[in-house]
């Protein structure tokens, strides 16, 4: 039996220890919509949107009577779903705690919540949908790219530069086409986002335009080459779910439809947009939670408007006007930070625009309801003439932050950026800096694993076994770096074996080598492949564990760094054995006896050291973002959805720029099938800096106590400090210290 | 000048911990942790990626294709003969091949499975597929360890009705309206009194206690099958279709109270177990366990060449390739 609303509001009141309701005005607002009508809530950043989402569950069960698991519930990344499971457990304990029988016989656990992409292809498993039963995803970009690559997608052969500049994969000064690597990059976006624009291929097969006949034939054959590998990259995955609900074994188990609740809804997609509303039904019971400030993933496939616009798709798809809420306390800042977070997103010339909506219509400003308080200025500057003098002055910072004992963990303090790379153009000087002054830091984001020592010598080592001279003569040329990095390496096993000490490393990658060469060749066989004693195949897999089970790399597997590098090798490794022969080493004859087969030893220099050679991210736990006892570094992008004491923003003149997705969304539009599609779209140069701002003042509103912006030159920061309240632009330090900024 | 001079009014926060509980899994989890801490650790946990698919392929190509017999039962109500089973087989393979999950030798394992699903479907087909009432029924529930350590314990499991054990002839008496829950296992019997078939009992105590708790009633008993005891060729040519002459086809576990609580303390202190390696130095997580492990699994191991546990893999490190 259903409760009232009022019976559940006392409820949660019997949740606190204080009798009081856990929800401000706006929550419970939220929380009291009926569910016959969307619900449209714009939660700023710190307003509490996943403590809302997780009570507004309960009262769709206990007070609308909705079965648990006809609620459907996702967010963006596996660590939220995970937080957003928690919380709906404990806040059903706290329920039953505080004295509501009818929450014991909730099952909280068969309520669906997760990712949209882990949804889907748990229902599609648990439904036995023929088309993928079994199906292996594609899990990310460099698989993806491995397997276009593999299929040799005509793509890859085309060798017109005007092809790609019309996609905006060319730089104003390139003069040559993409290498094969970088064009299996291009490629798997270009068919990302046509997978999930839901592109009209006849149209563009139709238009008589070369360009569009030539890549949507491309995508016709990467389809066709999925479906005979029995794969599907994370776009399709939910091309499938569609296409399921749009079968009558998907209408019989929608029914007449779920209650959808969807956080994060500002990074949605036009495929994800469709899937959303059809898992609706005709009931209109869709929640969506979201910020457009915070859009962060148009370089996915995002679409800003799907929540800016929200009033116009529940007309298209449901004929109901959806409910807004607008979340704008913030529990999170210090209120100078909320100040400047205000003033930054509302004083910007770039998010207003009077033909189209940039920002969510009607949106009030943050109120800052912090407990954090203190008179002291919260936003302050470091600006020096030279990035490693700035640097010294955060490192001097952080030292006195814990000398001072004003935090508890170095974890309370992150330095955020556009790009993490630890590179003079990047921030090299603040990573050395935190380095010479002993400062612990973990920067899992710095693609720089690939120079690694111990990763270097790892690959060098595969490298001598495969090719003992490193002449082999291969049967194509190597992608431009991949002849150098492969160089490096074999150096730097060489100095390994030079130095003395790891003579059993050295015995068995000598051994190796001679097993091959002596290994037999059976003429009348068409392939021949390098066994074992007892006949098996043996696999590059196979020696890379063999490898780590000699010194020095067995001992790197047990530090933290090296070890999570090593795995990162090992599980490329292991995708690109899946597309590759499951990596069974052919051999043939050469010139002083067998060796490896040519085309074998070409695929592994060409596609699997390419695909690693010039930036590898470092691995993260999915489940840890923050690492306790070290300063955190990472891109603002990763930032999403932390909190920090202490922010340092770094390097404010680093902005994203106008790119290929820009170009994407403008090029490939006229074949867009998106049905609530705006009307107006800003020009390229204009998204890109909404992008810009959207991204700093993530970067901004991350901070808790402390927003301290580091650079050079306050000039140059101009685009991500906004005007002042009269409208005037901040492009000085003078400018700064006006609105109250503190330069240290 | 400090830092501290500015900030006038500055109050010290506290570190936040956001732990969340852990989803374990019984057999993918406590069962893996119970079986090898560290190829465990190493392949659970971390997530390297094992270069040996065979064992993998084998269990998932079983599963599919009794799965598949099963939707086709509910349809249809006739059950597969031998040649329509290795067609079975076959394709399930194709899908697994098609997406990169292979074998050692898949002819022969091929053949294998579609002999043991053969032998399963004319030894006790005919009881068995009609009694299913839901295949891959989910368990899933909120735990506590006995240090009030919050965790979730999932499942999965077939869900039969209708005394199928009776029908069997098994030796116990049952009810027509009995519920049953069954797990599968590729190979044989564990030996009597091993610490395997110990662990094979708490794990379908644990699923039983999982069933009390999502449905309020305890099943009648818990089925454990052994479909690798239908590989000897010789028992079953003179079984002529008697399920008696496999007495350790099918393992039964009956849901005792004090038994189950017994499983129910030793997977709360496993998941202790598990949480306390996590939260180790990474250099000292995950070591090889002091307790024997089987020699199948060790041979089966990437890690088997530098563990302290299996001594012929250190000497073989040395050997090429």
């Amino acid at each position: 039996m259903p409760i009232s609303v009022k019976a559940y509001l006392d409820a949660l009141r019997n949740t606190t220890s204080d009798g009081t309701l856990p929800l401000n005005t706006d929550q419970e607002r939220a929380i009291r919509h009926n569910y016959t009508e969307p619900l449209w809530v714009i939660a700023g950043p710190g307003t509490g949107k996943t403590h809302t989402l997780a009570w507004l569950v309960f009262k769709r069960i206990l007070v609308d009577d909705i079965p648990p698991h006809r609620v459907f519930l996702t967010t963006f990344t596996r660590k939220a779903a995970a937080e957003l499971e928690s919380r709906l457990l404990f806040n059903c304990q706290k329920l039953i705690q505080g004295g509501l029988t009818e929450a014991e016989a909730i099952d909280v656990l068969s309520i669906q919540v997760g990712t949209l992409h882990g949804l889907c292809s748990r229902i599609l498993q648990d439904q036995r949908y023929d088309r993928t039963l079994r199906i292996r995803i594609l899990e990310d970009e460099l698989t993806q790219q491995f397997f276009i690559r593999r299929s040799n997608n005509l793509l890859l052969k085309c060798d017109d530069i005007s092809f790609w500049d019309r996609f905006g994969f060319m730089k104003p000064n390139d003069r040559y086409p993409p290498t094969t690597a970088k064009r299996a990059e291009n490629v798997s976006k270009l068919f990302n986002r046509m997978t999930e624009n839901d592109v009209d291929l006849s149209a563009m097969l139709a238009s008589g335009d070369p360009d569009f006949t030539t890549l949507a034939q491309a995508y016709q054959a990467y389809q066709q080459e999925l479906d005979k590998k029995h794969r599907t990259d994370q776009a399709h995955l939910q091309r499938h779910f569609l296409d399921f609900l749009n079968t009558p074994q998907g209408a019989a188990w929608l029914g007449s439809g779920l209650t959808v609740l969807v956080d994060e809804y500002q990074d949605t997609n036009p495929i994800q947009e469709q899937i959303y509303f059809k898992l609706t039904g005709t009931s209109g019971d869709l929640t969506v939670v979201g910020d457009d400030d915070q859009s962060l993933y148009r370089f996915r496939g995002a679409t800003v408007e799907a929540l800016v616009d929200f009033d116009h798709a529940c007309t298209h798809y449901l004929s109901k006007t959806p409910t807004p809420v607008y979340l704008h306390e913030n529990r999170r800042s210090h209120p100078k930070i909320v100040e400047w977070v205000n003033r930054f997103i509302t004083y910007h010339p770039e998010m207003s625009d009077p033909r189209v909506r940039v920002r969510a219509p009607g949106k009030p400003p943050l109120v800052c309801t912090s407990d954090i308080r203190g008179n002291y200025p919260a936003v302050m500057a470091i600006s020096r003439t030279t990035n490693p003098l700035a640097s010294q002055q955060v490192a001097a910072v952080i030292q006195d932050l814990v000398a001072q004992n004003l935090i508890e963990d170095l974890s309370q303090i992150a330095l955020l950026t556009f790009s993490t790379r630890e590179t003079i153009r990047g921030i090299s000087a603040y990573t050395d800096a935190l380095s010479n002054a002993g400062i612990p830091f973990y920067n899992p984001r710095n693609r720089i694993a690939q120079r690694d020592q111990r990763f270097q010598e790892m690959i060098g080592a595969l490298c001598w076994i495969l090719d003992p001279s490193g002449a082999t003569p291969l049967p194509a040329s190597l992608p431009r770096g991949v002849p150098e990095y492969i160089a490096a390496t074999r150096n730097a096993f060489q100095d390994l074996i030079m130095s003395g000490s790891y003579p059993d490393l050295g015995t068995y990658v000598s051994s190796s080598q001679g097993a091959i060469q002596s290994a037999h060749i059976d003429p009348a066989k068409s392939r021949n492949y390098l066994t074992r004693t007892g006949g098996r195949r043996v696999t590059l897999s196979h020696i890379l564990y063999k490898l780590l089970a000699h010194e020095p790399f067995a001992t790197s597997m047990t530090d933290p760094a090296a070890g999570e590098r090593l795995k990162a090798l090992n599980l490329i490794l292991s995708e690109y054995e899946s597309l590759y022969d499951d990596g069974e080493l052919k051999i043939e004859t050469g010139p002083t006896g067998s060796q490896i087969e040519k085309w074998t030893l070409y695929n592994i220099q060409a596609v699997f050291i390419e695909g690693i050679h010039d930036g590898l991210n470092d691995p993260e736990d999915d489940e840890v973002s923050v690492q306790e006892g070290l300063v955190n570094v990472m891109t603002i992008h990763q930032s999403k959805g932390l909190e920090f004491e202490v922010v340092f923003v770094l390097r404010p003149d680093k902005q994203p720029f106008l790119g290929d997705t820009h170009a994407l969304e403008d090029t490939l539009d006229p074949y867009v099938r998106w049905p609530t599609k705006p009307a107006i779209r800003r020009p390229a140069r204009l998204r890109a800096a909404e992008d810009a701002v959207r991204l700093f003042f993530v970067a901004y509103s991350r901070a808790k106590r402390l927003l301290i912006l580091t650079g050079t030159q306050v000039r140059d920061w101009d685009r991500v400090l906004g005007q002042d309240g009269a409208g005037a632009a901040l492009n000085q330090k003078s400018h700064l210290q006006r609105i109250g900024v503190h330069f240290l | 000048m400090s830092i501290s001079s500015l900030l006038t009014g500055w109050t010290v926060p506290s570190k936040h911990n956001e732990d969340h509980p852990h989803k374990y899994s019984i057999t993918g989890d406590i069962l893996a942790f119970k079986q090898c801490k560290r190829q465990y650790g190493y392949f659970k946990v971390r997530g390297f990626s094992s270069a040996t698919a065979t064992d993998r392929y084998f269990g998932i190509l079983m599963h599919d294709v009794l799965d598949r017999i099963n939707r086709d039962y509910q349809l249809t109500s006739t059950l597969p003969d031998h040649t329509e089973i290795k067609v079975l087989v076959a394709e399930a393979h194709d899908r697994l091949y098609r997406s990169g999950i292979r074998s050692y030798d898949p002819r022969t394992q091929q053949e294998r499975a579609a002999k043991l699903i053969d032998r399963f479907v004319q030894l006790i087909g005919s009881q068995f597929f009609p009694n299913i009432r839901e295949t891959e029924y989910r368990l899933e529930r909120a735990l506590q360890t006995h240090t009030s350590r919050d965790y979730i314990l999932t499942g999965v499991v077939d869900v039969l009705s209708g005394a199928v054990s009776h029908a069997l002839g098994l030796h116990f008496s049952t009810e027509p309206d009995d519920i049953e829950i069954w797990d599968y296992k590729s190979g044989t019997i564990p030996d009597k009194g091993s610490r395997e078939l110990r662990d094979y009992e708490y794990q379908m105590r644990v699923y039983a206690e999982l069933y009390q708790q999502q449905n309020g009633v305890y099943p009648s008993r818990s089925v454990l099958v052994f479909v690798g005891e239908l590989d000897d060729d010789t028992r079953w040519t003179v079984a002529k279709a008697d399920p008696t002459m496999f007495p350790s086809l099918i393992y039964v576990v009956h849901p005792h109270p004090s038994h189950i609580q017994t499983a129910m303390d030793d997977f709360h202190q496993t998941v202790e177990d598990i949480e306390t390696e996590r939260t180790k130095s990474y250099h000292l997580q995950w070591e090889a366990p002091t307790h024997s492990v089987k020699q199948q699994t060790c041979e089966a191991c990437d890690l088997r060449f530098n563990c302290t546990n299996y001594a012929t893999g250190a000497k073989r490190r040395s050997d090429p390739l």
